[in-house]
């Protein structure tokens, strides 16, 4: 995979240090560890729309962009609050 | 958009949080965006592995408050709350794990997002957040440490 865009390194006291690639999911925004040689499904899928990776949980489900999800989460709080269902 | 850092520290335990960091303000809601964090334990760590896990959740629980500090010290103070050692669990969104890391204690780990599209995110809106957890640990006791950098 070219540019995931996350990077993990574990370091250990008593030898070297290992990296990792990973990306974000761009459905459900968790971290995923790049495999390397690994295949794009194997990891979880493409998602077309998005142009982006997803990890196996969002993979074959119908596009649903985090930015979206996180709209929604924080339209339905300003509609409670307004109700006065909570603060 | 400011960076802030916060440490969250507490002696490890499977039933009990490490710490959260949240949204919570009368002033401005803002979502917080984790762009960086490293997990280890500061105590004196035994070849034993522990299960680090980052969860959404939607109510914040009991801790101990602990103030983020503005990585440039000519920013505001930050507005998102964090919290460390948890006495009353926060309620953990089933299936939003966004960070799982199998570690041995002797061992630190460090990610972070290399582009603005990578990084975790929680929503504006009140006592949503991001909790660390250690829901696996071969040892409890021994303290241990995330340090989080996020935007607001």
């Amino acid at each position: 995979m070219r540019n995931p865009g996350g990077y993990g390194i574990t370091t250990y006291p008593d030898k070297k240090c290992e990296e990792e690639d990973t990306f974000t999911c761009c459905h459900c925004n968790s971290i995923v560890i790049v495999v390397p040689t690994a295949s794009a499904a194997s990891m979880g899928g493409w998602c077309a729309l998005c142009a982006q990776p997803v990890c196996q949980n969002c993979a074959g489900k119908e596009c649903f962009p985090f930015e979206k999800k996180l709209e929604q989460i924080e339209s339905r709080a300003r509609l409670f609050k307004s109700m006065g269902l909570s603060d | 958009m400011a960076n802030y850092m916060v440490p969250l520290t507490r002696n490890l335990s499977t039933t009990a949080s490490v710490g959260v960091i949240y949204t919570t303000s009368a002033v401005a809601l803002r979502r917080i965006a984790i762009y960086d964090f490293t997990i280890g334990v500061q105590g004196t760590p035994a070849g034993l592995a522990n299960l680090w896990q980052l969860q959404r959740f939607t109510a914040a629980g009991t801790s101990t408050a602990v103030t983020p500090t503005p990585v440039d010290p000519g920013d505001p103070a930050a507005l998102t709350s964090a919290g460390q050692n948890n006495s009353v669990e926060p309620s953990y969104t089933a299936g939003t794990i966004l960070a799982s890391k199998a570690l041995n204690q002797q061992a630190t780990y460090r990610w972070f997002a290399g582009q603005p599209d990578q990084r975790l995110i929680a929503p504006a809106t009140n006592n949503n957040g991001i909790g660390v957890a250690t829901p696996t640990a071969g040892s409890v006791g021994v303290a241990a440490t995330i340090e989080i950098y996020y935007n607001e």
